[in-house]
């Protein structure tokens, strides 16, 4: 079965390179026949790794150590739920997911576009199918998830107790939704560069596909903070690993992107800009995957050395190469439609939060990347840790923080300076005033304390551009509050969904700063009914346990915390040792939040007095980050949600209000509603 | 700018006083030996428990946090320190992302305007047309004036 399941991810290749070639024949030589077999080689080939895909997870469920991926990934313990997460775990089960998932892109893409993007259609396809034959190329030469073993063993190495959490399950599947989302607006940008058809077109056809990309990268991103939060014991969410970097570099990059490219569609400018930042943002989904599989970063999540590194080299160099190509013979054809009217105005605070997203984006790579450059110059290696990354990352991501409250104060084209002031008199009022009452109640750390006062700012912004419009609404069709909130919202969904996205960020930067700046940290030692004081919290050692399971031993805690003298809580703090990796033990962190602290334990064992040690961390607001990528979520689900039916009428009146925006003299003063 | 946000760089270190140290924020500078690839302070291994009692150790003995992550150099390499000193080469590391967004700013202010100089030399020409145009809008007016009489 696995001797034909390789033959099927081989005539997958075929037909992915036949599709790709004979897509872009056909609209060269404009031969109908030729596309349509193009389509119907999209249509296959999401089928074959469909089927590829059902016996690798077959054989993952039954666990068929036959197979050295099952054999490497699961073991007969392993519950079915993590047995499927195992798809995804290693590096050759990640292929195929990849290249299944593109797949099932392609072919959707294929359907959304069946009467419309006709003359781009074909080199989208033959961008899509070159990067499905790209991974699919690399499973049949270094990494066959269908490589049998020469015996088959009673039983597998099973899975990283690490990767044994829900989290496992939700992370790298969103991570690589984002990622792969990513290919379908850059394949349209290429076929666009190819076809010489620089109107905003490509952009408006793959504006949901890159919000819904960008979506699943930061919810990718929040999970993975989630999991190392719960999982990895130390209190914290994000390490600046290497690879959690190459992660976020194109969460910077894609939302750079989504924003300027509502100038485009606006005003026909920034189109070189725009072209160019989604190839960057497709590049740095695939260099995200090259380090996390080439070996020549050491990280936590890195798969380890492998043979498809250079693939991913050569591959990256030959697009950036190919695409910067395309941009450059082009330029005459991506001149901007307008100019810009004034310097105050939202084109110009977007082209600021660009410089700030892509200078953030650059720090970031660079102190990733610096020290194979610091070895290379000087031939002295260096480490390059968390660190590094927070002292120059924080000024530049609380200044995005600002710029976050002041774009939606200023209007596009042309906004005075007389509304820009009366639009910024009360948010900076209101923010100066909470400044000045932090201060008087001691906050005396710089960043901590420019951190609540740009959310103070930035909350204010984005509640005043609600309560006009709402007003507006109320006052114009007699409507209750929460009538005309839903009549706003519908009326204009990229806008307030976006607000609601930004409200979302302002709640993570709350949480991470009260998280970061007010943690209390302690480490206790209790013998049996003894109990330690730390803040408000009283912890009293209930009794230990030991608990054989199949697959390992947990060794735990029972605590009971107090708080003014009530029990509000029994907490039980594990460490787990696994069969088969007792020399690496696994903690259980025991968790309890609320929205103003998290208090969060880790059973470090018993020293040399028979007493249990634990480190008892309280992290303040911690929940607020969870809390805000859920309105984050919401925020993207306004946006994309069909409020409103669309029909041909619409999609022609849509496209009118696009032209006529562009020719019509500057307006000045507040935003329209 | 650039300034600005450089002094933001180096103003967290200079802003506390001078105090005795803790193992946390020692180890928040060391990377754990564990082969981890984690800093000291967030690794939970039994090697990063050894790493953090020979600090309290230190601590003890009066060292401050400048002569703990020396010695932890000594003993290993420049390697063990969770970021690249701020000298020779290594300075690099911190100034540069600063100095590209203090370029990049300085390019996309030109841009900028550029692009407002050309929006207001147009908008100055289609003043101009509108000047031009006065003495034949008065003839116009008398003309029309001439068949409404």
């Amino acid at each position: 079965m696995y001797r034909f399941a390789y033959h099927i991810l081989q005539l997958a290749f075929i037909i992915t390179a036949f599709t790709a070639l004979v897509s872009a024949f056909g609209f060269r030589k404009s031969r109908g026949d030729f596309l349509s077999s193009s389509r119907r080689g999209v249509v296959l080939t999401f089928g074959l790794l469909s089927f590829a895909s059902a016996i690798l997870v077959y054989a993952l469920l039954a666990h068929d150590f036959r197979l050295e991926y099952v054999a490497g990934y699961t073991s007969t313990t392993l519950p079915p739920f993590y047995s499927l997460s195992a798809f995804w775990a290693g590096q050759k089960g990640s292929l195929l997911f990849w290249a299944w998932i593109l797949s099932g892109f392609t072919a959707l893409v294929i359907y959304q576009n069946r009467e419309k993007n006709q003359h781009l259609m074909p080199y989208v396809v033959t961008t899509l199918m070159t990067i499905e034959g790209f991974f699919l190329l690399l499973m049949l030469v270094a990494e066959n998830p269908f490589e049998t073993l020469a015996f088959t063993p009673a039983d597998g190495s099973g899975l990283n107790p690490l990767l044994q959490n829900p989290g496992m399950v939700m992370h790298p599947p969103s991570l690589y939704l984002g990622y792969i989302g990513f290919s379908i607006p850059f394949a349209f940008a290429v076929a666009a560069l190819l076809t010489r058809r620089l109107d905003s077109q490509w952009i408006t056809t793959t504006r949901k596909w890159t919000i819904i990309a960008w979506f699943f990268l930061t919810l990718g991103n929040l999970f993975g903070m989630k999991w190392a939060y719960v999982e990895l014991g130390w209190g914290g969410f994000w390490a600046w690993d290497p690879v959690e970097n190459a992660s976020f570099l194109p969460w910077l990059t894609g939302t750079a992107f989504l924003h300027s490219v509502m100038i485009q569609e606006r005003r026909g400018m920034l189109k070189v800009w725009n072209v160019s930042l989604v190839v960057i943002t497709f590049l740095l989904t695939i260099l995200g995957t090259f380090l996390t599989r080439s070996g020549i970063i050491s990280s936590v999540h890195s798969f380890g050395k492998s043979a498809v590194g250079p693939f991913f080299l050569w591959g990256i160099l030959g697009t950036a190469g190919f695409a910067f190509w395309l941009i450059l013979t082009r330029l005459p054809d991506l001149r901007s439609e307008h100019q810009l009217d004034s310097l105050l105005s939202r084109e110009s605070s977007f082209l600021l939060n660009n410089l700030l997203l892509l200078g953030a984006a650059f720090a970031v790579l660079w102190g990733t990347l610096f020290p194979m450059i610091s070895e290379a110059v000087t031939g002295a290696k260096v480490t390059v840790g968390a660190p590094f990354f927070n002292q120059v990352g924080t000024p530049i991501f609380l200044a995005l923080l600002l710029l976050t409250g002041i774009c939606p104060l200023i209007a596009w084209r042309k906004a005075t300076g007389k509304n820009f002031r009366r639009n910024f008199l009360w948010p900076f009022t209101l923010s100066l005033l909470g400044g000045i009452t932090l201060w008087i109640v001691g906050l005396r750390d710089v960043y901590i304390w420019m951190s609540f006062v740009f959310a103070i700012f930035v909350l204010y912004s984005v509640g005043m551009e609600f309560w006009k419009g709402i007003r507006a609404k109320m006052r114009a069709g007699k409507r209750a509050f929460l009538q005309a909130l839903d009549s706003l919202v519908r009326s204009n969904q990229r806008r307030y969904g976006g607000y609601v996205v930004h409200l979302g960020l302002v709640m993570i930067f709350v949480g991470i700063t009260g998280a970061v700046g007010f943690k209390t940290e302690q480490k206790i030692q209790l013998s049996q009914g003894q109990s330690a004081t730390i803040k408000d919290y009283t912890i009293q050692l209930a009794g230990l346990y030991t608990k054989p399971e199949p697959g390992k031993v947990r060794y735990g805690a029972n605590l009971d915390v107090y708080k003014n003298g009530a029990l509000i809580a029994r907490m039980t703090p594990e460490k787990r040792i696994h069969k088969g990796r007792e020399e690496q033990p696994h903690t259980e962190v025991a968790l309890r939040q609320t929205p103003k602290e998290d208090l969060y334990i880790i059973y470090a064992g018993t020293n040399g007095e028979k007493k249990a040690v634990f480190d008892v961390h309280i992290n303040p607001l911690t929940a607020w980050i969870w809390a805000g990528g859920m309105v984050m979520a919401l925020g993207t689900f306004l946006t994309l949600y069909p409020f409103r039916k669309r029909n041909k009428k619409d999609t022609r009146r849509e496209k009118h209000i696009t032209h006529t925006r562009a020719r019509q003299p500057a307006v000045t003063g507040d935003t329209a509603v | 700018m650039l300034v600005n946000l450089l002094l933001l760089v180096i103003l967290p270190f200079n802003s506390r006083a001078e105090e005795p140290p803790t193992v946390s924020e020692v180890s928040k500078g060391l990377m754990c030996t564990c082969g981890c690839s984690m800093v000291l302070y967030s690794c939970q291994c039994g090697t990063a428990e050894q790493m953090r009692g020979a600090i309290q150790g230190m601590i003890d003995q009066g060292m401050n946090t400048p002569a703990i992550l020396q010695a932890f150099v000594n003993r290993y390499d420049q390697t063990i320190l969770a970021a690249p000193p701020k000298k020779g080469f290594n300075l690099s590391a911190w100034i540069t992302p600063f100095v590209a967004l203090a370029v990049a700013s300085g390019l996309i202010y030109l841009l900028l305007k550029r692009w407002t100089g050309a929006s207001r030399d147009q908008d100055e020409y289609r003043h101009q047309v509108r000047e031009e145009d006065e003495p034949y809008l008065e003839m116009l007016e008398k003309e029309l004036q001439t068949i409404e009489d």
